[in-house]
């Protein structure tokens, strides 16, 4: 290397540092910091009025897991979670497939669709809370008058709580997964379409060979986010039902926050929310391994003559999708 | 098997005419390749003829029956694209097998057909791998082999070696040939290289501006080029074609250019004669001469470049001034030494000398004559 070259990739180097140093700095204090306090928290246990503080290690975790109220809450986030991702994958898979086609106004439609998502989660709760109240809620003012509903209906009570809730997140989530659809549908290439219509595959096998597998990275990536989002979601069931009726709608979330901020049991609150990235982690490492897909390997004519290493390579390697 | 006949074939988009009342009847078992520049709606030609586009007026008759009802997936037509389009997320297998499971073949007849493709095509070793572990000759190769699998009656192909490197290209070339003779089916094939055409093509369809120019073997194209734009797009490089009149003075007729003129003898006389008004004269750089058998071109010749290409070599002569010089290409023997500047002197001999109208139809040499 000229000395030229070297003062240049030594330049380089040090404008690379100067600015990941910078990032490492901000991540250190606003991210990492906390996340250690967290853990050291969550091996205490700490008494909030007598302002006492004693090593439990795994202590706080073993009792949260022992804990029948604990895993119910978990259990609720779970049944939360696939709830709102699967109806949400499959509405916003539906939402980007009619956006993706040509008709007039659809500019407008778009835009209008992703709207739900931009609304504060607060906001969207308080909108709902109105819909489903029993006294002047729109709900029970449209179908009362119908004679479908008696007046006063509770539509939200122990056994439809968490539900409304669902519904009100998909409600809220659903854009961002057909945008994040749509997004992919349109870099689809065209001449794959044209090349099926040829090979005489009809409309729905198109897209079930061409659509879908190109849709599979966005199937993870939507997956990974609505799973996160709502496993950890917390404002939205807050504001609607503050985990209520009693405990019907009290997700782990929602335990995690009266764990910390009204029982002031801070060590378990921080242990519950490392059990919670945990699950978060593990769904998601399951994502992964359920939809990357191996290929289906034929035999090879003549097989034997070619070197079986570099065979065994290729047909080991997974497609990447 | 099929012959396909376009008749008065048009489309046209909103503004554009793609295809302009196009009438071409390409029969049974033939090769023939659509010549043009890009833009010339040939691509549009193999999409109705596919069946994913429609005309907006004319007819597509397969073996003389019509068309427009039939859906792509009903046609017995395959396509290979300019974008190759192999379906990434299938092997190469999977690729070659996939228009036999959409026809609902058993699993062992589309094993046979799969592997008696690759084989023909020299695949055979790669059908579990990902389109995208292949190089571009092999990309190219399963999508030939995903077009032949099908056994269609015609197969439409849209320039499928632009994206391929030119010495890769000239291999295929031949390939696709020989598959043609092998198959036996109609080829229809889309090109903006006109190498490519003479190459392979059983007859030349010259289209431009969506209009048919010329439908010909490349022999006729080349030789007897109807018109001066498939003058100028057939041969590389392109005939030098010159504008000016028929002169005739004390018995002797000459074309008159502004800065060349040509003496020329009596039959491209009387053609010229028998259509008054402007006259192009066409004479192609390998019609050409340095020494001094033939018909003059009369004027002060300067040679302007040379271009030294190892098995030829053709030099451009300037004629007028240097600011304004009408350029003339010239091929010459590899070995003839010229120097930029020195003056020079053409020669064409008459069974090289194109005179066109000034409409740009041709009319010498008549069609009479050839052959």
């Amino acid at each position: 290397m000229s000395a030229v070259a070297k003062s240049l990739a030594r330049s380089d180097a040090r404008f690379a540092l100067t600015i990941v140093a910078g990032l490492v700095l901000v991540n250190t204090i606003i991210f990492i910091l906390p996340l250690l306090y967290a853990a050291w928290i969550s091996f205490h246990d700490r008494d909030v009025i007598l302002h006492t503080q004693a090593f439990i290690g795994f202590g706080n975790y073993r009792r949260i897991l022992a804990s029948s109220e604990a895993i119910a809450a978990i259990l609720l986030s779970l049944k939360f979670t696939v709830l709102v991702a699967v109806a949400s994958l499959l509405i916003g898979l539906g939402i980007a497939l009619v956006l993706n086609e040509e008709f007039p106004g659809r500019r407008l439609l778009r835009a209008a669709v992703l709207l739900p998502w931009a609304i504060s989660e607060v906001a969207t709760a308080t909108a709902w809370m109105f819909i489903v109240n029993p006294t002047f809620g729109a709900l029970t003012g449209v179908l009362h008058p119908l004679g479908l509903v008696e007046a006063n209906h509770a539509w939200i009570n122990a056994n439809t709580a968490l539900y409304w809730v669902a519904l009100a997140f998909v409600w809220h989530i659903t854009p961002l997964c057909a945008f994040l659809f749509l997004a992919a549908l349109q870099t689809a290439p065209e001449s794959l379409y044209q090349a099926a219509r040829i090979d005489r595959a009809p409309a729905f096998q198109r897209f079930l060979h061409i659509t879908l597998p190109h849709l599979r990275p966005t199937v993870m990536l939507v997956l990974v986010v609505v799973t996160v989002e709502a496993f950890r979601s917390f404002d939205l069931l807050f504001a609607m039902t503050r985990g209520g009726p009693g405990t019907a709608s009290q997700t782990f979330p929602m335990l995690i926050f009266r764990y910390t901020f009204e029982f002031s049991r801070y060590g378990l609150g921080a242990a519950a929310s490392y059990i919670l990235v945990a699950i978060g982690m593990a769904i998601t490492t399951v994502y992964y391994f359920v939809l990357t897909r191996r290929r289906r390997l034929v035999k090879i004519d003549g097989a034997a003559a070619q070197p079986s290493g570099t065979r065994l390579a290729t047909a080991e390697k997974t497609a990447p999708s | 098997m099929s012959a396909v006949v376009l008749q008065h074939l048009s489309r046209r988009y909103r503004e554009t005419t793609a295809v302009d009342s196009l009438d071409l009847e390409i029969a049974d078992k033939e090769f023939v390749v659509v010549l043009g520049p890009s833009g010339c709606g040939k691509t549009t030609i193999l999409n109705m003829i596919a069946g994913v586009d429609a005309p907006t007026s004319g007819h597509i008759l397969f073996d003389g029956r019509p068309t427009e009802q039939i859906p792509p997936e009903k046609r017995n037509v395959a396509m290979v694209f300019q974008s190759i389009a192999l379906y990434p997320h299938k092997t190469v297998y999977e690729n070659i097998a996939f228009p036999l499971r959409m026809a609902k073949a058993t699993r062992a007849g589309i094993d046979e057909r799969v592997r008696l493709t690759a084989k023909l095509l020299r695949i055979g070793d790669l059908l579990n791998r990902s389109p995208h572990e292949l190089s571009g000759g092999e990309r190219q190769r399963v999508a030939l082999g995903r077009a032949v699998v099908r056994d269609p009656d015609v197969f439409l192909f849209d320039e499928p070696l632009s994206a391929l490197d030119a010495k890769l290209r000239v291999e295929m070339r031949v390939e696709i040939k020989k598959l043609h003779e092998r198959l036996g089916s109609t080829f229809i094939y889309v090109t903006h290289d006109q190498v490519e055409a003479l190459a392979m093509a059983d007859r030349i369809a010259v289209l431009e501006r969506g209009k048919l120019r010329q439908f010909g073997t490349p022999d006729e194209v080349y030789r007897r080029p109807a018109n001066t734009s498939v003058a100028r797009f057939i041969g590389s490089p392109s005939m030098n074609l010159m504008n000016g009149r028929l002169v005739e003075s004390a018995g002797k007729s000459a074309f008159e250019g502004s800065r060349i003129s040509v003496p020329i003898d009596d039959a491209m006389a009387a053609a010229a004669r028998a259509r008054q008004g402007e006259l192009i004269l066409g004479v192609r750089p390998e019609g050409l001469s340095t020494n001094s058998s033939g018909l003059p071109l009369l004027g002060e010749g300067r040679v302007y470049a040379v271009e030294p290409l190892g098995s030829d070599q053709f030099v451009d002569v300037a004629y007028g001034a240097a600011d304004d010089a009408e350029l003339i290409k010239v091929r010459t023997r590899p070995d003839a030494r010229f120097r930029v500047g020195d003056a020079i002197s053409l020669n064409a001999s008459p069974p090289d000398i194109y005179l066109f109208d000034g409409a740009g139809r041709r009319i010498f040499p008549s069609d009479a004559g050839y052959r």
